[in-house]
């Protein structure tokens, strides 16, 4: 459920609090304007948006939801699809796109065509919406098909909770779009665009990382600069995305006094209490993108550290060394957990075997390691034993089998209520743990 | 939209996923190396017979790993190529990596050059066990490693494994330690009418190469 969780946040937080920020300017409406005798109307200097500005920016959106289905359902079903040079276009686009919208957002032709500039913010807005969406939602769409793939049934507990988890990141996005757009459209006009810019350019760094890395061996060879820079920027993509939403902070912060319905006039009481339950929502809203910012920025950083934790093999138990002989006592590996052992050969390699009781009559041994994994080791999760390399589960019944990533099968006795493995035959295998 | 309308629609949709849950329980730069046992060249593709990729439809991508070697031994010649492209899914399932967790899916492809010991000279050697190792570089630890599984796709059997690289793009030294068939008990005719002149390597032959890793999205 985690991985899922982190894997669709991933994709969609990024284009959530893009796409929160297009809604907030579109919807932009300061407060400042009727402060200072307008009525908060669309052609007012004090106001971004404009209701072109959010039918252009959901044609956008829509356009990008349906290119999304398309190209998942290209990449599904057919094998046109070369995603690498898509991902050039897109982040192409991304990048021409945020810059004509800051261009227009600071009022590049806004005193010479007013109405030309706030339409060319929302065109490039509604284009930046589309293209991100396009780019970021079709992995989301084709996870659930991985479930099937592996072998687990739709109506098994496992796909409900992977499902459950993938659905909890399109919440966190959609509630990210929310809040975003929520906050931001009441605060002043210069503190929107200062905050945008800044946004807009940490975003534009990390798909610029990802624009070249896709040119590579395309378009481009791998060459020095390039090559570090992009693997900067990519391999760091969480804390591009982290700080995107730390400086998105400084809106509900800003906007927690500047809600203050206290130097507002009003006629009569219930235009007063109309003023503090404005205010009311406005800190609400405020306080929600704090904890749904919090919410992103710990999923991609510490969740993530967290769910991608090495898992630490248990320690080796202690047995019996008889002359050429290792002696186990039954009692110590009857209870069907996993048990590790460790012998060291003549040449100081240790060479690790495990034991798991099967059933009343027979044990599983084999070597910690296997044909495809090497030396990596098992371990026990909930009852079953997995590979800590590639994380298969082994069929408890088949290991002491050879196949697969079961554990290299190990000959042993029973003698006089001891399991006995030989030596020698440990002695065999010490090149495996080198 | 009133915060306290979101709210309510929060909590309709807590309780609804608390009730489901509980349905259920839980081109890089090519180097050339020289090993004790085997000296190795670099070749172009024109007279190294690689196998070629298993995609010719539009939507696949294979990029290699370096330029294709030649091992030598005594009695012969190994034809090596390293390539990587998207994870792919095996059966039987639980055979490595599964593609959904893996960042690429890497293969050697080996073919027998001039030899004493029989191979067609071209043809795919069989029966080999293939360790790799995939090393930051200056470290000494791999960042993955293992033994390649012998598998067949559309272009024919090679040797190959779904990898995970956590530690993403960048540059890393990559080797192919090929053992001798001879480990797992592939014999040789040495009498006098049906027999073959040479003798396996004793030593693995080793290939390497400097990688610029490129981490690729392929669904994203």
């Amino acid at each position: 459920m985690l991985k899922y969780f982190i894997a669709v946040s991933e994709n969609l937080l990024p284009v959530a609090i893009i796409i929160g920020l297009l809604f907030a300017v579109a919807g932009h409406a300061d407060k400042g304007s009727r402060l200072k005798g307008g009525t908060g109307e669309e052609n007012e200097p004090y106001v971004l948006g404009s209701r072109k500005q959010k039918i252009f920016l959901w044609a956008g959106i829509c356009a990008g939801i349906a290119g999304a289905i398309v190209l998942a359902c290209l990449t599904q079903f057919t094998r046109i699809v070369k995603r690498g040079y898509w991902n050039i276009w897109f982040m192409i686009i991304a990048l021409a796109a945020m810059a004509v919208y800051l261009l227009f957002l600071w009022g590049f032709l806004r005193k010479k065509a007013p109405g030309f500039n706030k339409t060319m913010l929302g065109i490039s807005g509604a284009v930046l919406a589309g293209d991100m969406i396009f780019y970021s939602l079709p992995a989301c769409i084709l996870f659930p098909t991985e479930f099937v793939l592996q072998d687990e049934s739709i109506a098994s507990t496992d796909f409900l909770l992977k499902f459950i988890g993938l659905a909890l990141a399109f919440l966190l996005a959609v509630l990210t779009v929310l809040a975003v757009s929520k906050v931001v459209k009441h605060l002043q006009k210069t503190l929107v665009r200062v905050v945008v810019s800044i946004i807009w350019i940490i975003a534009g760094v990390s798909f610029s990382g990802i624009m070249i890395q896709s040119m590579f061996n395309r378009w481009i060879k791998v060459s020095g600069g390039l090559f570090d820079y992009s693997n900067a920027v990519v391999n760091n993509s969480p804390l591009f995305l982290t700080a995107m939403f730390a400086v998105g902070l400084i809106f509900p912060v800003v906007l927690w006094p500047y809600a203050s319905s206290k130097h507002e006039e009003y006629k009569n009481s219930a235009e007063k209490r109309k003023l503090k339950a404005g205010t009311r929502n406005k800190r609400r809203w405020a306080t929600f993108m704090i904890v749904l910012s919090a919410i992103s920025m710990l999923t991609v950083t510490v969740v993530k550290a967290y769910d991608e934790k090495e898992v630490t093999l248990s320690p080796a138990e202690p047995f019996e060394l008889a002359g050429e002989e290792i002696h186990i006592p039954v009692e110590q590996i009857s209870d069907g957990h996993l048990h590790r052992f460790e012998y060291q050969t003549s040449d100081g390699i240790g060479v690790r075997f495990i034991v798991i009781k099967k059933n009343d009559v027979s044990y599983g041994v084999g070597l910690d390691a296997c044909d495809i994994c090497g030396e990596t080791g098992y371990y026990e999760r909930d009852g079953q034993v997995v590979c800590k390399l590639c994380d298969v589960v082994m069929n408890k019944s088949t290991i002491g089998f050879k196949g697969g990533c079961n554990p290299i099968p190990l000959t042993y006795t029973m003698s006089e209520g001891n399991m006995v493995v030989q030596t020698a035959d440990l002695e065999n295998e010490r090149q495996r743990f080198k | 939209m009133k915060f306290r309308k979101v709210a309510a629609l929060l909590a309709t949709a807590g309780i609804g996923a608390g009730v489901l849950a509980g349905c259920g329980g839980s081109t890089g730069s090519t180097t050339t190396t020289t090993t004790a046992a085997s000296e190795t060249t670099s070749a172009s593709s024109a007279n190294v017979a690689a196998a070629a990729a298993p995609g010719v439809e539009a939507g696949f991508e294979e990029f290699p790993v370096g330029d294709d070697l030649v091992l030598k031994w005594d009695d012969g010649e190994l034809n090596v190529a390293g390539v990587y492209f998207q994870p792919v899914d095996l059966e039987p399932s639980g055979s490595g990596l599964a593609a959904a967790d893996a960042n690429f899916h890497i293969e050697a492809d080996i073919s027998a050059g001039t030899n004493d010991v029989g191979y067609e000279i071209g043809s795919y050697v069989p029966q080999l066990t293939v360790d790799y190792e995939i090393i930051p570089e200056g470290s000494d630890t791999p960042a993955a490693s293992g033994t390649f599984m012998d598998m067949n796709a559309s272009d024919g059997p090679h040797y190959g494994a779904n990898v995970a690289l956590k530690e993403g793009s960048g540059k890393y030294k990559v080797r192919f330690i090929i053992k001798s068939p001879a480990e797992k008990g592939w014999t040789l005719h040495v009498d006098e009418e049906t027999g073959v002149k040479g003798r396996f390597w004793n030593e693995p032959l080793v290939a390497e190469w400097d990688w610029d890793y490129v981490e690729q999205d392929w669904n994203n």
